[in-house]
């Protein structure tokens, strides 16, 4: 559930009948600003510019708990810039960021709400798209922590190879084992 | 800009601004809905029998466009021009208007005029957007007025930006890759196109 809806957004929500955009950031050196609209859009101090070609959005949920995961979104790249950008920056810890803008049944500027925020993992690009691939901070933690360790694996990490007999404490069991040379 | 042929004439014209809505209906009646701006014309063009020398200038004018590549302007029978009173009216906008707008205030009318009617087209000088009004265009006694269409703008408009009110041309493209030509008996041929509107 959302906490972060305004009462105006609220009362335009309820009334059946407002206008949506969906937005998005990309933090190369600079920036990049798009949005679904026909016209650019002024979100604080950013212009979010239209994005003209085909695009895909993924699927995502307007909820504030637990961002996981990886999403992809496809813009268009006949331009090829973003091969360019990709080449001269890499792809890495670029954050991206999707939101979307709302206005009232009168047209009035309501404000966003961020409905997906994480950085790229990978970027495929064609002749015609860019294929942007970002994990949220939920999925990059998860995925350190998805590391498993054996303990002849743990033994390895610490040592320089097999044959030597050490002590290990394995936290949080304290369990003691030996390792086998 | 390469202007699509006024003859032979076209025997009907269908023409609408396709909008993006998502709606949520109920089988009660209520419903919800969310509106995405923005509205490209779309544009269907029908010919009676064309002889072989009018159907190969057509077809020779949709090649050199190659499929959906190119841009034509596209001047169609009626829906172009008014039935208003735009004698002596060269309007421009009267002060900046930014993108997302669905009002320009104008100037430099003839006093007292209804330029244009609801439900026709208007342009803007340089601008490949057309729009349609959604109240008529008057003036008052100063030649001054307001216009109400949709679309919103699809991009700002400047001070003394010329609106365009007479002879609209719908900056178009073909809607596919391929022209196909219906060769009937006696050398007829029977043919029909479609464009879709375009913003490059």
């Amino acid at each position: 559930m959302r906490t972060d809806i305004t009462p105006s957004m609220q009362s335009a929500f309820e009334s059946g009948e407002f206008k949506a955009h969906k937005i998005m950031a990309l933090n190369t050196s600079s920036p990049i600003y798009l949005t679904d609209a026909p016209y650019s859009i002024v979100v604080g101090a950013n212009t979010y510019q239209p994005i003209k070609g085909r695009v895909k959005w993924p699927d995502l949920e307007t909820t504030l708990e637990n961002k996981k995961g990886s999403i992809t979104v496809e813009l268009p790249n006949t331009d090829r810039a973003f091969d360019a950008i990709t080449v001269a920056e890499g792809y890495t810890d670029k954050w991206l960021s999707i939101g979307e803008v709302y206005w009232d049944k009168a047209n009035t500027l309501l404000g966003y709400i961020e409905l997906w925020a994480g950085a790229q993992t990978k970027i495929e690009t064609t002749e015609t798209t860019a294929k942007i691939t970002a994990a949220s901070y939920h999925s990059i933690f998860e995925v350190t922590r998805a590391i498993r360790t054996t303990e002849e694996s743990h033994s390895r990490m610490f040592t320089s190879g097999k044959g030597d007999d050490r002590t290990f404490w394995w936290a949080p069991t304290a369990r003691q084992f030996k390792v086998k040379g | 800009m390469a202007l699509y042929p006024q003859d032979p004439l076209f025997r009907s014209v269908s023409v609408g601004l396709k909008f993006t809505t998502d709606i949520s209906p109920s089988d009660n009646g209520h419903q919800q809905a969310v509106d995405r701006d923005g509205a490209s014309a779309e544009i269907d063009i029908k010919y009676n029998k064309l002889s072989y020398a009018e159907a190969m200038r057509v077809r020779a004018f949709l090649v050199s466009l190659r499929g959906r590549a190119k841009t034509c302007d596209l001047i169609l029978p009626v829906e172009s021009h008014t039935m208003g009173d735009i004698a002596g009216s060269t309007i421009q906008a009267t002060s900046l208007t930014a993108g997302g707008s669905n009002t320009l205030v104008f100037k430099n009318g003839q006093p007292n005029k209804t330029l244009r009617y609801a439900g026709e087209w208007i342009q803007l000088a340089g601008h490949d957007k057309s729009y349609m009004l959604v109240s008529d265009l008057v003036t008052d006694a100063s030649g001054n007025g307001i216009a109400t269409f949709e679309p919103a703008l699809y991009s700002q408009v400047l001070a003394n930006e010329q609106i365009i009110i007479d002879e609209i041309k719908f900056k178009v493209n073909a809607s596919s890759d391929i022209t196909k030509t219906d060769l009937q008996p006696g050398k007829q041929y029977s043919f029909s196109v479609k464009f879709t509107e375009a913003i490059r």
